[in-house]
């Protein structure tokens, strides 16, 4: 680990006095080598680590108990900025495990059956062995300078658009499908799950309207909507058209004090859908698919900061309540 | 831009630059003396007349004859799905066109498909691909869904099963010959990383090799009721020429000759649900994807070549024969009086402005319905280059 210097990145008011402000605290002003970092992801339900195979109780508007299906993420553009605003990228480490230089996939399911002929089945229920797949923890570098201050960590949930709409069957991982972007991909709309959040209510799911009608999982699949191709995939070298809704969440969390290497990221199961009825459906796909018209979608976009229809949700960052930074050794 | 790779670009010609220059001048596109030489090569034998144009072939998968025969043994191979159950023959039969005679297929797992398996006929030529997707530009794309989506579950591939089924491909011989005809670039085609990807390559070759341009209709042998039929389907009381356009029967068509791809999709008033337009969900169409309210209920004009073989009809198979395709067309959609999807289709606000009613007499009928029968290819259905390829056995899926 190159850390040199590495004590000079403490951000917080008390500190920053002492630590890059002038340059008399650091001998050293020219950055040489990126510095290695991790950063550590923790799925939460509320004050509980998120685990597979267990009952989760008290969620969203009717207190409703869930085990988990599937949760998992699709993280690129990670950058550190400093107080001064400017970005420094953080650089994928393209050997780590799921993972390539410009996307990762975060997968929270802790649990898997493996067969005799080490074959990945049944990923997260109760009981099993470790998912070969699990990953919790963004590997790679930045160009850090003693003589700069980082205030927040920031980075994108989806996956680029370049990638997001290439071929799945050839693409470098985490992206390819069959591999580990099994089930994170979205073929009808021609991209990838950029998260997917899938829960299965006690009690199953039904519709107030439709006696008939049940459902057992209710899932919270994010990803770009309206993807229409239209000459580029008839001319050579046209790019891509634009998706009506890309649906990508940008977070930006303060680091209040904590140094690089001392703090984890949290992402709030509870948090996100504080808003919604998991036992309940109002039409399409149970829970919310992204959709244009997703009854279920507007609770969970405005969690997510995200614009969904008519609504901005833009007002003051309320995807921090789903995304926190915590300490790392408390989890 | 950088150029895209992992996207199907297209092989296109240089001519593509002149054609265009030209069009400015010539919006007819009918007729031009550009050198066709680039339009016309490929590596594979299309065994097409001559005046149809040859279709895209994407850059990073170039149609080969050992690619197709490949694709041909998987797409007849039931080992490709979860439970060993269903090929992509199960819903696709030869002797229908490559559809199956059923409203609504079912999956590996039982669950049903929500719409009609289509005709595959000429898909080479479609600039999309299923019922209604516009995100689908390539056949390689859209075989994905099939195997691997879960929404609803056709072949059920996924993250559990996936190594495990690519075993049971590994371990049939035949298959070590074929992956390295097909793949003569690549040192193991068929154990490789690349093994899942050379399937999908293989399987969207064939489907993309299934071609049809041998019937009645091509030969000029049109009966006195096919010629009389021919002459309504081209009338303007009619209108079925706007939307089952040119040489493939749709305006979906895309080939190299082909500069601007318009995506085009229709609604033709088969249901109104709440009064508002709408379409019994999930099938909304183009709506479905976009969720764009002006899309809904917009589906893309099948090719009709074949057609008289691939019944029921429309996206939901809701209708029996074609003269009920031709009497909804004939009222201006349809008025569905009976349970489960209620509602006046003909006074669907996102109807097409070419759904028109029209009178139209029951011999009249007959005569399109001749002039229609005169599209099946007899050739085309009993094609063996098309056909099983497997020995008998219990692991191959022998239908029909």
């Amino acid at each position: 680990m190159g850390k040199k210097g590495l004590y000079c990145f403490i951000a917080g008011s008390v500190l920053l006095s002492g630590c890059g402000g002038s340059s008399s605290s650091s001998t050293e002003t020219v950055v040489d080598e990126p510095t290695e970092l991790t950063i550590p992801f923790k799925a939460m339900v509320g004050s509980d680590p998120m685990t597979c195979g267990q009952t989760f109780t008290g969620l969203g508007t009717n207190s409703a108990s869930v085990e988990f299906e599937d949760f998992r993420m699709f993280i690129s553009n990670v950058r550190l900025v400093t107080d001064q605003g400017e970005e420094i990228p953080f650089n994928l480490d393209p050997d780590a495990p799921g993972q390539n230089s410009q996307v990762a996939l975060l997968d929270f399911r802790d649990t898997a059956t493996v067969n005799e002929t080490g074959d990945t089945t049944d990923v997260c229920i109760s009981g099993t062995d470790d998912n070969p797949g699990f990953k919790d923890t963004l590997v790679g570098s930045a160009e850090l300078d003693p003589e700069k201050t980082i205030s927040h960590f920031e980075f994108t949930i989806g996956v680029p658009f370049e990638q997001n709409h290439a071929d799945q069957s050839s693409a470098e991982e985490p992206l390819r499908n069959p591999g580990l972007a099994s089930g994170m991909t979205w073929n009808w709309q021609n991209g990838y799950k950029f998260m997917a959040a899938d829960v299965i209510p006690v009690g199953g799911i039904t519709r107030p309207d439709d006696a008939e009608w049940s459902s057992t999982a209710w899932n919270l699949h994010l990803g770009s909507t309206g993807c229409e191709v239209g000459t580029s995939d008839l001319a050579d070298g046209v790019a891509p058209e634009p998706c009506a809704a890309d649906n990508r969440v940008e977070v930006s969390l303060p680091l209040g004090g904590f140094e690089q290497g001392a703090y984890a990221i949290k992402i709030d199961y509870a948090a996100l859908i504080s808003g919604s009825n998991l036992n309940q459906d109002g039409g399409g796909a149970p829970g919310c698919m992204s959709f244009a018209g997703d009854p279920e979608c507007p609770a969970v976009f405005k969690n997510l900061a995200l614009p969904f229809g008519e609504e901005q949700n833009d007002g003051g960052n309320p995807n921090a309540v789903v995304f926190s930074i915590v300490e790392r050794q408390a989890l | 831009m950088r150029k895209r790779h992992l996207r199907a670009g297209i092989r296109r010609p240089v001519i593509g630059v002149a054609l265009l220059i030209m069009l400015t001048g010539c919006l007819e596109q009918s007729q031009t003396t550009v050198d066709d030489q680039g339009a016309r090569v490929s590596g594979f034998d299309w065994g097409l007349p001559d005046h149809i144009p040859l279709p895209r072939e994407p850059e990073d998968n170039p149609m080969t004859e050992a690619k197709f025969q490949l694709g041909r043994h998987l797409f007849y191979d039931s080992r490709l799905s979860s439970n060993g159950t269903i090929s992509c023959s199960s819903c696709h039969h030869q002797d229908k066109a490559f559809s199956d005679g059923l409203a609504q297929a079912s999956g590996a797992t039982g669950e049903r498909h929500p719409r009609n398996s289509q005709a595959l006929v000429n898909v080479a030529w479609n600039n999309t691909l299923t019922w209604a997707n516009p995100s689908l530009g390539t056949i390689e794309k859209q075989i994905m869904i099939p195997l691997f989506g879960d929404a609803p579950i056709e072949h059920g591939l996924n993250e559990g099963n996936h190594e495990q089924v690519l075993r049971s491909l590994q371990v049939e011989p035949e298959y070590a010959r074929l992956f390295a005809e097909a793949f003569p670039d690549q040192s193991d085609a068929l154990f490789s990383d690349q093994a899942w990807d050379n399937v999908v390559k293989a399987l969207a070759s064939f489907v993309r090799g299934l071609v049809s341009f041998d019937s009645d209709f091509d030969r000029g042998e049109l009966s006195a009721e096919a010629l009389r039929g021919e002459r309504l389907f081209n009338s303007e009381r009619l209108e079925c020429f706007h939307c089952h356009a040119g040489y493939n029967f749709t305006d979906a068509t895309t080939d190299r000759l082909t500069s601007f791809n318009t995506l085009l999709f229709h609604n033709t008033g088969l249901y109104n649900i709440d009064g508002l337009g709408a379409y019994p969900e999930p099938n909304t169409g183009r709506h479905e994807v976009t969720g764009n309210a002006s899309h809904m209920g917009q589906f893309r004009a099948p090719s009709l070549r074949n057609v008289a073989l691939t019944a029921p009809y429309n996206h939901d198979g809701s209708v029996d024969t074609l003269e009920d395709v031709i009497r909804n067309y004939a009222a201006g959609g349809r008025l569905e009086v009976a349970s489960p999807h209620p509602g006046d289709g003909r006074m669907n606000p996102y109807k097409d402005g070419f759904i028109v009613s029209f009178s139209i007499t029951e011999s009249e009928i007959q005569d399109l319905v001749a002039f229609l029968e005169s599209l099946t290819d007899q050739a085309f259905i009993s094609n063996p280059r098309f056909s099983n390829p497997w020995p008998d056995s219990a692991n191959k899926d022998l239908t029909p």
